[in-house]
């Protein structure tokens, strides 16, 4: 007995009396005797236990509901701060409720002053993460919404949020469950790549990204069987500019032309530098025809806008656009790239300031009939044998003849598969031809005879894209050269030494010679220092002129 | 004898109006197991058949939690069309009182402190449940 009982008490009385104190207790097993008798006490006693088994059966559920609910509150502590990036529930208030480590880390602020504060307050933005928490609730979720965190210390931290609406038992929304992924890295890393895919100048993409685009674009053209077309420009008398106006003029017009370009461009179009002064536009799903548009609409723009090149001045310049599109025959990138080229060059050979299709069907390994032919019938002007060098190969090419540079220049087009002068030209290959045996002999023999005095002792010829005499366009510029220095055999990027033939133009003096066993005599070294070695083709020229001082 | 049969606390047996009736002995205190034996013995008895059970709980001195849960279940409901529980004592009507009203039985059930009275109901629901 744990308690006194008036002693003239019923004995069941007392005994209920002390199942109730044990109730009271905590002690919810004790239970009462129930008589096999009648009398009410006993049916008393019954609902007594009864009630004790039914309250001891509902606090051990209580019970286990409470080690229920603090594991389900563990679990989702674990994994709240299991991730490592910023947790948040925010109440339908706005006020933060609950944050993981990686929320305090990425504030500076403990989690005891997070919760409860305001949850803009931690963006640089607090109106626009105000939006997008009202956009939260209206929709139930948002994603990759994104927001500026500033650290305590200033620090900012580029986010992506995501979010959804957590409801109650009722269903009713109770507050925002959000997660911020920090992409401040990616993003980073992601500038880098665009600052490496552009063209430091221009901001346009540059010569690498390029090709990399086409090579995308022909794939997927390809794959679709969908038109693809290029267009490649190139500002008119650009040297000009640079040389009235100087450098920084010429930069001038290179970024202005690269804006109204890139504003000019369709969304899906991609506007690159591809070098000197050409600009390449990629054209997805355009064909010939728009692309044709496109290409006038843009060459008339450029001729209207008048360039700032500093000073309160301005200028006004033109532009040629060689225009190609996939085919069966062009459909890689640097087919398109050449066929493009080609039409720029009938552009620039057309008069400039115009546009010119690709049009010409070209096979693998050959040069442009049109560009080469047209070219020969321009050397052989009057003018330009005077400017030819004064030591003259003439050599039989089948059916054409041509001079013994453009025969060279041929072989170089096979060799790196190009079309016409222009892209040799655009390769960044100048060729210069000159004797230096001779000259070295001359130079000597020459100051014996007339010391102090300058001499002409022999001629370089460029292969450069510039106005010679009228020759506008690509062409061979020749000038005589004085000093000995000058006369080297060179070639920028792609070196060609002519031993061959400076150790045997006497030789060659009337008489055919194979010119393939001369281009392997040629010694062509890559721009690494490596030989290069003519595959094939050029077997069927020969060289039947004669060497003319 | 096929129509009766026994368990720990109660003997059972089918009469001739169809109803199960069900003896709870002397100072019976039933626990689970014993319901359970008691069901099993009412299962034999009724062949599968869903009949109206008659149950004496005059004697009856206590029925525990789980015992009580188990008659009010889905198992004496897929079995049995009805329940009349005869009681008399204080403690029989605290009993079916706490059966009836904490344990919800699924199966309709009802307190009767004469025999006859629920024998009609029985018969009465029986022919419900048969006019159904």
């Amino acid at each position: 007995m744990t308690q006194a009982h008036n002693e003239r008490e019923d004995p069941k009385l007392v005994e209920m009396l002390d199942v109730i104190y044990k109730f009271a207790s905590g002690d919810l097993e004790a239970r009462g005797t129930v008589a096999d008798g009648d009398s009410a006490l006993d049916g008393v006693m019954a609902g007594i236990n009864i009630l004790g088994e039914e309250l001891e059966a509902y606090v051990a559920e209580h019970k286990r509901a409470e080690e229920r609910l603090r594991s389900a509150l563990l679990y989702a502590r674990s994994l709240i701060e299991v991730s490592l990036d910023p947790l948040v529930t925010i109440s339908v208030e706005g006020k933060i409720m609950d944050v993981n480590e990686a929320a305090v880390q990425v504030t500076g602020v403990p989690r005891d002053l997070l919760i409860g504060s305001d949850f803009s307050g931690y963006f640089t933005e607090p109106d626009k993460a105000h939006a997008g928490y009202r956009e939260a609730f209206a929709n139930g979720i948002i994603r990759n919404y994104p927001l500026t965190i500033r650290h305590v210390s200033g620090k900012l931290s580029e986010v992506l949020y995501n979010a959804s609406v957590y409801r109650d038992e009722k269903g009713e929304v109770a507050g925002l469950c959000a997660e911020a992924r920090d992409i401040t890295d990616r993003k980073r890393a992601e500038q880098a790549e665009e600052l490496a895919s552009r063209d430091g100048l221009t901001g346009l993409y540059n010569h690498r990204t390029f090709y990399s685009f086409l090579k995308d674009e022909i794939v997927r053209a390809q794959r679709y069987d969908h038109p693809l077309s290029l267009l490649m420009l190139d500002i008119d008398h650009f040297k000009r500019v640079n040389d009235t106006h100087g450098h920084q003029a010429g930069d001038a017009i290179l970024r202005g032309i690269s804006d109204l370009l890139v504003k000019q461009a369709r969304t899906t179009d991609r506007v690159c530098r591809y070098g000197g002064e050409e600009i390449t536009v990629i054209l997805p799903e355009t064909d010939a025809t728009v692309a044709m548009q496109i290409a006038e609409r843009l060459r008339a723009t450029v001729e209207r806008h008048p360039f700032d090149i500093g000073g309160g001045k301005t200028a006004g310049i033109a532009v040629s656009i060689g225009v190609a599109t996939n085919s069966r025959q062009v459909n890689s990138p640097k087919g398109l790239v050449k066929a493009a080229d080609v039409a720029l060059y009938t552009a620039k050979q057309g008069g400039r300031n115009r546009i010119c299709p690709y049009e010409t069907e070209t096979a693998e390994g050959t040069h442009s009939p049109e560009c080469v032919g047209d070219l020969d019938s321009r050397l052989r002007a009057p003018r330009w044998r005077r400017l030819l060098p004064s030591v003259q190969l003439k050599l039989s090419l089948e059916s054409t003849r041509a001079s013994v540079l453009e025969t060279f220049a041929v072989w170089i087009f096979i060799r790196l598969r190009l079309h016409c002068l222009t892209e040799l030209v655009h390769q960044g290959v100048h060729v210069v031809v000159g004797l230096r045996r001779d000259v070295d002999r001359h130079v000597g023999e020459l100051h014996r005879q007339s010391p102090g005095r300058r001499h002409r002792i022999g001629t370089r010829i460029h292969l450069r894209e510039h106005d010679v005499d009228g020759l506008r366009g690509v062409g061979l510029k020749g000038h005589r050269y004085r000093r000995k220095r000058d006369a080297i055999f060179q070639l920028f990027y792609y070196r060609i030494l002519l031993p061959g033939l400076e150790r045997s133009i006497d030789a060659f003096q009337d008489v055919p010679v194979d010119l393939r066993r001369q281009v392997d005599d040629l010694g062509v070294i890559d721009k690494f220092g490596a030989p290069l070695v003519p595959p094939n083709p050029v077997a069927s020229i020969r060289l039947t002129g004669s060497l003319a001082a | 004898m096929e129509s009766e049969q026994t368990s720990r606390v109660a003997r059972l047996w089918l009469g001739d109006d169809g109803i199960v009736r069900i003896i709870h002995v002397t100072g019976a205190e039933v626990t689970l197991e014993d319901a359970m034996e008691t069901m099993a013995a009412y299962l034999k008895l009724n062949k599968g058949k869903r009949r109206p059970l008659f149950v004496d709980t005059k004697t009856m001195k206590s029925l525990a939690r789980e015992a009580r849960k188990y008659y009010a279940g889905e198992e004496a409901a897929k079995v049995a069309s009805a329940a009349a529980l005869i009681v008399e004592t204080p403690v029989s009507r605290v009993l079916g009182n706490f059966y009836l009203g904490l344990s919800n039985p699924r199966l309709p059930s009802r307190l009767f402190s004469s025999e006859d009275e629920a024998l009609e109901w029985l018969k009465g629901s029986s022919s419900d449940a048969g006019a159904q």
